[in-house]
């Protein structure tokens, strides 16, 4: 283990681990323990990453695992719209570390990362009330850089693939400054309009035909998100209906995986 | 406590007094913005708005199936052991799918306790038991989308 109390990125306090079994888990676990300053909470690899519904997230070492944990950033009510503000910094760090990707990444809502219209990031938030009032979030975050899964509930790539070398640590100092930059123009919510917009301007399938799972699988059009970053979808009838939870796809999909196969 | 305007505290109390004639409760305490009011009566209170002997079954029991579902709406917001969800989402009783919910009805917690997530954007709020008791109503199925502020569980405390 590489525990450098001194150490810090972009002015946070930073803990790199080699190997632990989640860094949201463990972020969380300092908050727990009485923790009261932003840190990102990093590890070379992961035994028990994990993703949205206890979906394991595959972790071995080359790509980037890092958790950012954050000290009554906001009240609950408001800690689902970091969701954008952190997708918005992550992207702006992988077109910093590679801008040959520039054009080649999509949000998927809420918060993936896609490269080509394949998975390369993905961004986990988990947020507490701790027993003294604290309200802590862990903005838990995994790009894929070196390598993906082959098998995945969405197709998946690596920066690697697309022909981006780029190295976890590097991609880390272009994101410590980024979230700082994107959580300042959030404004505990009061920019989350600006956010929400520019988001929306680079959201994949916007406007098209959606199929969401909430588990329950609902088809319809993305007509955009709502003031509190719900999905919005247009049903058969016309109706919008506001989604806060689910997993995105292509209406195809089936045929799709198919395809690929 | 007391220094609030009257008229204010007049209309609370009012509001109060006619929840606990409604769900035939015998004390509610309210806090908002550092003003704590407690609504309470006797027992014996009960049976002027309940003409039925002491020993009869509770009013909710008798009451018909119209009634009593407002009452049961109106019940859990006001049990002071109530766990209301801070945000707007889908509240899941397990960690993931298929996995031992986080409490069951019965379930003894103490202060801190994860009870149940609430999922927005990706974001899971885990909902800590705000003081230690027994889980003594679950008001929520599992994936079920919740509201703001709205009841989630009823956890008595010991």
């Amino acid at each position: 283990m590489r525990d450098e109390p001194a150490a810090t990125v972009a002015g946070f306090r930073l803990i790199a681990h080699d190997t632990v079994g989640s860094t949201n888990t463990e972020a969380l676990a300092l908050a727990r323990g009485g923790l009261r300053e932003a840190a990102w909470v990093t590890a070379r690899r992961q035994t028990a990453g994990r993703g949205r519904r206890g979906r394991s997230w595959e972790s071995p070492a080359g790509n980037l695992y890092a958790s950012l944990l954050l000290i009554d950033p906001c009240g609950p009510e408001l800690a689902p719209q970091v969701s954008f503000v952190a997708a918005l910094a992550l992207r702006d760090a992988l077109r910093e570390a590679a801008p040959v990707l520039c054009a080649r990444l999509a949000f998927k809502w809420p918060n993936d990362l896609l490269l080509d219209g394949r998975k390369v990031a993905g961004i986990l938030i988990e947020g507490e009330r701790l027993a003294d009032g604290t309200f802590a979030i862990v903005v838990g975050i995994g790009v894929n850089c070196a390598c993906h899964p082959e098998r995945a509930d969405f197709p998946a790539t690596s920066l690697a693939q697309a022909g981006a070398e780029v190295a976890p640590d590097a991609l880390l100092a272009a994101l410590a400054p980024s979230v700082a930059a994107r959580l300042a123009e959030w404004r505990r919510g009061d920019g989350f309009s600006a956010i929400r917009s520019q988001w929306l301007e680079d959201a994949w399938r916007m406007g098209e035909t959606i199929r969401l799972r909430t588990p329950e699988e609902v088809e319809g059009r993305f007509a955009g998100i709502d003031g509190e970053g719900r999905l919005l979808l247009e049903t058969a009838d016309g109706g919008l209906r506001p989604i806060a939870a689910g997993d995105l796809s292509p209406p195809d999909r089936r045929r799709a995986e198919e395809g690929d196969a | 406590m007391t220094d609030r305007k009257a008229s204010i505290d007049h209309e609370l109390i009012r509001d109060l007094a006619k929840l606990l004639d409604e769900t035939g409760l015998t004390e509610i305490e309210f806090e908002q913005e550092g003003l704590r009011l407690r609504v309470a009566r006797q027992p014996t209170a009960v049976q002027v708005s309940a003409p039925a002997p002491a020993a009869a079954p509770p009013p909710v029991a008798a009451a018909s199936a119209p009634a009593a579902a407002s009452r049961a709406a109106a019940d859990p917001a006001a049990h002071p052991g109530v766990v209301l969800s801070p945000m707007v989402g889908t509240a899941y009783r397990s960690p993931e799918p298929g996995a031992k919910p986080f409490v069951d009805v019965g379930t003894v917690v103490k202060a801190g306790d994860t009870l149940l997530i609430i999922e927005a954007m990706k974001t899971m709020n885990h909902i800590p038991a705000p003081h230690s008791g027994t889980v003594v109503q679950i008001l929520i199925e599992d994936g079920q989308p919740v509201e703001f502020g709205e009841p989630l569980m009823i956890i008595e405390e010991r």
